[in-house]
């Protein structure tokens, strides 16, 4: 009797089980279920070009990749980057700092990480290219527009970042090269405008540099740093009271006489290469006048005019002032 | 710089010492004279306005207290000199040379740097006051 009841409890106890995993089972497959309508339409949302639709679709997306039966799913993911990219797109897009992009990069990684079928994959790398190539535009903006180094140069950073997240091999010489010479071009207008402004001189001087020491014969960098060395020369002859003894004179001519040698070496190999390159010449006849070399100073002077160019006795930015005489 | 600086080391006789102090410069180098111009507004010789003249070739008809000659119009250094013995003009020229040929003080450049070279009888002859000091700061003496 008590065996009988006991097996009457076990099969009750086994019928019991078996709804409460047929329960779990539907609750589970419900789940899932609910998950993958949300991500469909997110992506729905995600085409819509409706009033509120993409934010819609970023709340709907977001609720994909929280939860643990779809957090795993590449295509949320990059669904998610897909819909953020849209908000981007309408407000941070010049953002040097942007929640949307770091979302978009963050989902990105993500959905790279879960290993996706090859058109993910593509459509992930496409879209962080993009992402970097949007730096590399704000950096230039950055740098034309705001005339802010600081920000630009984190810009640049990030700029080669993202694309090395994409092709690790990547070769950045030639940008590097390009931005570079953006900055010391830039910064170093500015210095010969205001010869005070020390920190527009250095950061110009750091960029040539840069540049140079990728490539040593880049013309623009050479000129550059020679001009920036003839008008600190400029400014020091400019910066002598007329009531400046001899000695005074003698010491601010020997500094003179070393920046004006600097600004030879830069300027020269540009004559080297080109001998008509007319801000070589012309900045030669100037550098050899200011080192009281007579001869090359007309021999550059004669050369300039062939070429066409019209020298002047008044002062100018890149002229030095005759205050020593 | 240098031509405001040789002031202090000579003595004007009393006659120059009248009227403005007169800076003549033969030849065309519009940065120079306008650097002239702007010193004369900012600074005396003694009790002396600086007044500056210019023309492109030598003029014997301008009185001053220095003539200045630049590179290219030397060539009458040695006229200048003798017009004007004895009436107190400091010549200074920029050529090679220049201290033999009638110049009180010539330019020249040593180590890339503007030195000067001095004749100290050519200032005497000019009729000027000399300073025994300034020979020291000559880079050469030419007697």
């Amino acid at each position: 009797m008590l065996i009988n009841i006991n097996l009457i409890k076990m099969g009750n106890l086994r019928h019991i089980s078996k709804n409460l995993l047929l329960c779990i089972l539907v609750l589970v497959s419900s789940g899932i279920l609910a998950q993958e309508a949300r991500l469909s339409r997110a992506q729905q949302l995600l085409k819509s070009k409706a009033p509120g639709a993409i934010e819609a679709a970023a709340s709907a997306i977001d609720s994909v990749i929280i939860d643990p039966q779809t957090k795993n799913d590449f295509v949320a993911w990059t669904t998610r980057a897909f819909v953020y990219f849209e908000l981007y797109k309408t407000s941070d897009r010049f953002k040097l700092n942007s929640g949307f992009r770091d979302t978009i990069i963050k989902s990105i990684l993500t959905s790279n990480r879960l290993q996706p079928d090859s058109g993910y994959l593509v459509q992930n790398n496409r879209l962080m290219i993009n992402l970097s190539k949007s730096y590399f535009n704000l950096s230039k903006t950055l740098l034309q527009d705001s005339v802010n180094e600081a920000r630009s140069s984190i810009a640049y950073g990030r700029y080669k970042s993202l694309y090395l997240l994409v092709e690790p091999k990547m070769d950045f010489t030639a940008d590097d090269i390009k931005y570079y010479t953006a900055v010391g071009s830039q910064y170093s207008a500015i210095f010969i405008k205001d010869n005070n402004d020390v920190k527009a001189q250095e950061i110009a001087k750091v960029a040539l540099l840069k540049v140079l020491e990728l490539q040593p014969d880049n013309t623009s960098a050479n000129i550059n740093m020679g001009l920036m060395y003839y008008n600190q020369a400029v400014n020091l002859s400019k910066s002598l009271d007329y009531g400046a003894d001899f000695s005074q004179i003698d010491i601010v001519q020997e500094n003179m006489v070393k920046l004006a040698k600097q600004a030879e070496q830069f300027i020269h190999k540009v004559y080297t290469n080109d001998n008509k390159n007319l801000k070589a010449v012309e900045a030669l006849y100037y550098i050899y006048r200011m080192l009281n070399e007579t001869v090359k100073s007309d021999d550059f002077k004669k050369k300039g005019e062939e070429l066409g160019i019209k020298f002047s006795d008044q002062p100018a930015d890149k002229q030095p002032a005759d205050k020593e005489k | 710089m240098f031509l405001y600086n040789y002031t202090r080391y000579f003595e004007w006789p009393d006659k120059k010492k009248e009227d403005n102090f007169i800076i003549y410069v033969v030849g065309k180098n519009e940065n120079l004279i306008m650097e002239l111009k702007n010193l004369a507004t900012k600074k005396k010789v003694g009790n002396q306005e600086i007044e500056i003249k210019n023309s492109a070739t030598f003029d014997p008809g301008i009185t001053s207290n220095i003539i200045y000659f630049t590179p290219e119009t030397a060539k009458p250094l040695g006229e200048a000199a003798s017009k004007n013995k004895g009436k107190g003009t400091l010549i200074v020229s920029e050529i090679s040379g220049g201290c033999k040929s009638g110049a009180s003080i010539n330019f020249i450049a040593i180590d890339n740097k503007l030195k000067f070279e001095y004749n100290k009888n050519a200032a005497v002859k000019a009729g000027l006051k000399t300073n025994e000091d300034f020979k020291a700061l000559a880079a050469v003496n030419v007697d």
